[in-house]
């Protein structure tokens, strides 16, 4: 009998195609829309974290015509600030940390997902073409309050 | 469907290994014939590990229950009952981290040791070389579930299953954690010398498939599980005794997902051994090769490790590019899986036509669906391939960042885990009945069960996928939180959630009455109780493909990737110099 029956076989050679299609189309829609991941920014130590730059004040700050950086400081149970105003189409640059556990952010409308580890300074950017509110929430657990932690997006 | 119907009349004598008699039907009937019978020192304590998975399934089942109800409002956390037994501010997080710590540490863990020990003995044909490592695994379990379990209850360790420092629990907490895992090393060990002997009595023969594969599984969770034992021993347990300020929180999540992904695949190969090896018999087929069987294990043994970074994309501790070479190799353990979805098909079609079945599907219907050992694995087989095809949408990298941290994940592991433990449900089936000399009772009430758990998963998983898309957050509280009224959408997708869980709710009921039945002893005796073990269509001769036995080589390479896949971050990652240490008051 042999080894590879023609059917596995021609299953097999299917899959390797298919894998493959998948990896090529995966890797290059990530690398041809420019897409970005968080990747390293800075660090900042959690015990000077309220006393330093950024996180010594949190707030919106206009860069640019259409752009703002919003620094933002996660702690457990809140954003600060818990919402900002930005008019439309306004590009924003989200710099959060943590001041003690791990925190996330997740920014509705946009594809804004982070993990906020202590000691990490994390970053995203997002533009916000249409006029509304957007709700960005806490998406890791960070204790029993953990699911008050949200803040909103006031784009006008 | 038993061995013994078509063996030779002449048998041996004497059985090899009749240390205490047959005192129940924990005997096997090896292919040449020789009747071997496991020590009750043994299988006792096999028992003893499918009992304690199955009490953990049942305890870490009941929070999900009030997990996917409170999703329409039924809150079952201010009921005094519920409050009688978890802290009335943390209950929701306190049964969250329950249902994980058991459902898939306990449950998995203790199931995996039990039913990879006893495939080992039946594979080699004799006992495990050392009763005492059998006995002690199983009591490093029990201890583990008791010490993580009492401080779970006392609301010292509500930090959920991942406990990602600084969130902090109680030290026994991390204890019981590392306890559990030296159970499964010490399952290996054992699994290692009893091998060691069976090759010194055999000369010149081939692994038996089912040992190859348990040997593959443990070797690849044994080097896959020093990612989480560095973390709690170096990073968490220094810091717990105060001889370090605080953690480095980035370094703790790398070490954990070093671990994290693999685990899924510990999880995972304990069904495939049954899926491979024992489904066919049931089935009435054949397995369709064995040496592309083993290849399969090699390569999970290979490709487990070295993609932990795709459950980091959101982090900015770890540069884009290492985690765009861990999100490419992810999509490698596709192939594994299609042999597998390939092999195993194939041997249901052969069960479905020597029954009689024609025609390009007429085969299905002929499969012995009235055997609930059997439904309950082809229903976890239809789940699984939905949780595959699932996380392969999480691997996306572009896609992550929509679903990452979203119910998706949690409608996505529960048709992949969810579908495992029901795996594990099917083989206790015939497990429970085979160590305790009872015959299964409630057989029809068993298939109930098995039904129940499929459509109730498929109602729950499509509610938590579409809930993740409207951005519901997991890990949360959705009813009690301030935004509950402020995401659109969702009145559908709560509903799913809570009619499917409850749908699961109920089938864990059934394995409830099903499995006490059973040990009851309410459907009486049977010796002829076996295991099931199938025959393959290639079979492994001494010629074909000799390399794949080359356990040594593999383990290296195996390493050899790992190695290759983490030292980008070993060497550049600057240690963020800080030290976290949590937050000034108690999070729970
Ligand atoms: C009655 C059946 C079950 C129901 C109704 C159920 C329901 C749920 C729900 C609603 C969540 C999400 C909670 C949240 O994110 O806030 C969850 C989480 C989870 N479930 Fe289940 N589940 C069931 C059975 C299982 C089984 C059998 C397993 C594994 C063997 C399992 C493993 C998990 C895990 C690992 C989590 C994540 C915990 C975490 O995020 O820390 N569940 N379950
Ligand atoms: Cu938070
Ligand atoms: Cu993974």
């Amino acid at each position: 009998m042999e080894m590879i029956h023609r059917y596995e076989r021609f299953f097999l050679g299917s899959t390797v195609v298919i894998l493959i299609i998948g990896m090529v189309a995966v890797t290059s829609s990530f690398f041809v829309n420019d897409l970005e991941l968080p990747s390293p920014v800075d660090t900042v130590d959690p015990a000077t974290f309220t006393s330093e730059p950024p996180f010594n004040n949190p707030g919106l700050f206009q860069v640019g015509e259409n752009e703002y950086d919003a620094i933002i400081t996660a702690q457990a149970w809140a954003f600060i600030p818990g919402q900002i105003t930005v008019p439309v189409g306004s590009t924003v640059n989200f710099k959060i940390g943590s001041v003690d556990v791990v925190h996330g952010l997740i920014v509705h409308g946009t594809n804004v997902n982070l993990t906020i580890v202590p000691g990490q300074i994390s970053e995203a950017t997002a533009t916000f073409d249409e006029p509304g509110e957007f709700l960005f929430v806490c998406s890791e657990y960070c204790g029993i309050l953990h699911h008050n932690m949200a803040g909103r997006v006031i784009v006008n | 469907m038993t061995i013994a119907a078509d063996a030779p009349k002449s048998r041996p004598a004497h059985p090899i290994y009749d240390m205490e008699g047959m005192e129940h039907s924990a005997a096997v009937e090896m292919e040449d014939s020789r009747l071997v019978v496991f020590p009750r020192s043994q299988t006792r304590p096999i028992l003893w590990n499918v009992i304690l998975a199955l009490v953990a399934f049942m305890l870490g089942g009941l929070p999900g229950i009030g997990q996917a109800l409170e999703r329409v409002g039924i809150n079952l956390y201010n009921n005094d009952v519920v409050t009688s037994v978890l802290d009335e501010n943390a209950a929701y997080y306190q049964g969250l981290t329950l249902h994980g710590v058991l459902l898939v540490i306990v449950f998995t863990f203790t199931f995996a040791n039990g039913f990879v020990t006893l495939a080992t003995m039946r594979a080699y044909g004799r006992p495990m070389a050392s009763t005492l490592l059998v006995q002690l695994a199983f009591f490093l379990a029990l201890a583990g579930t008791v010490l993580a379990g009492w401080t779970m209850l006392a609301n010292e360790a509500t930090v959920l299953f991942t406990f990602y420092p600084p969130l902090e629990a109680n030290t026994m907490f991390y204890i019981g954690a590392v306890l559990l895992v030296i159970s499964t090393w010490v399952t290996l060990v054992n699994i290692i010398i009893t091998h060691r002997r069976w090759a010194a009595d055999n000369p010149g023969k081939r692994t038996p498939l089912m040992a190859f594969m348990a040997i593959m599984t443990y070797a690849m969770w044994a080097m896959a599980s020093v990612g989480i034992a560095a973390e709690v021993l170096f990073v968490i347990l220094p810091w717990k005794f105060g001889w370090t300020e605080g953690v480095d929180a980035q370094l703790a999540r790398t070490l954990f997902w070093l671990t994290g992904h693999p685990i899924v695949y510990f999880w995972l190969l304990p069904a495939y051994i049954s899926w491979y090896t024992m489904i066919p018999k049931q089935a009435g087929g054949r397995l369709f090769s064995d040496p592309i069987a083993r290849f399969v294990f090699i390569l999970f043994l290979l490709l487990s490790a070295p993609v932990g970074f795709h459950h980091q994309f959101t982090e900015s501790g770890i540069p884009q590019w290492m985690k765009n070479i861990h999100g490419i190799a992810t999509f490698a353990i596709f192939f594994p899986s299609m042999i597998t979805a390939f092999s195993v098909i194939s041997a249901l079609e052969n069960g479905g036509r020597n029954a009689g079945g024609k025609g390009l599907f007429g085969w299905i219907w002929k499969l012995p669906w009235g055997n609930p050992a059997l439904t309950a694995q082809l229903h976890a087989m239809l789940i699984f391939t939905l949780g595959g095809a699932s996380g392969l949408i999480n691997a996306s990298q572009t896609v992550n960042l929509v679903v990452h941290n979203t119910a998706f994940i949690v409608g996505h592991f529960h048709m992949t885990i969810g579908a495992v433990a029901l795996a594990y449900i099917g083989i206790a089936y015939w497990l429970v009945p085979y160590l305790t000399g009872n015959n299964l009772w409630g057989r029809k009430l068993a298939l109930w069960q098995t039904w129940l758990w499929f459509f109730g998963m498929l109602i729950f998983a499509r509610g938590q996928i579409s809930a993740g898309l409207q951005g519901v957050p997991r890990r949360t509280a959705f009813a009690d939180s301030v935004y509950r009224d402020f995401i659109d959408g969702l009145d559908v997708p709560n509903m799913l959630t809570a009619i499917g869980g409850s749908m699961m709710g109920l089938s864990g009921l059934l394995i409830f009455i099903v499995i006490v039945g059973t040990l009851m002893g309410l459907a009486g005796k049977n010796r002829e109780q076996l295991i099931p073990v199938a025959e393959t269509r290639v079979g492994a001769t001494k010629r074909i493909w000799p390399w794949l036995d080359n356990y040594k080589v593999w383990v290296i390479v195996a390493i050899l990737l790992i190695l290759i896949a983490y030292i980008p971050f070993i060497v550049t990652y600057v240690p963020d110099g800080s030290s976290a240490t949590g937050a000034p008051f108690p999070l729970y």
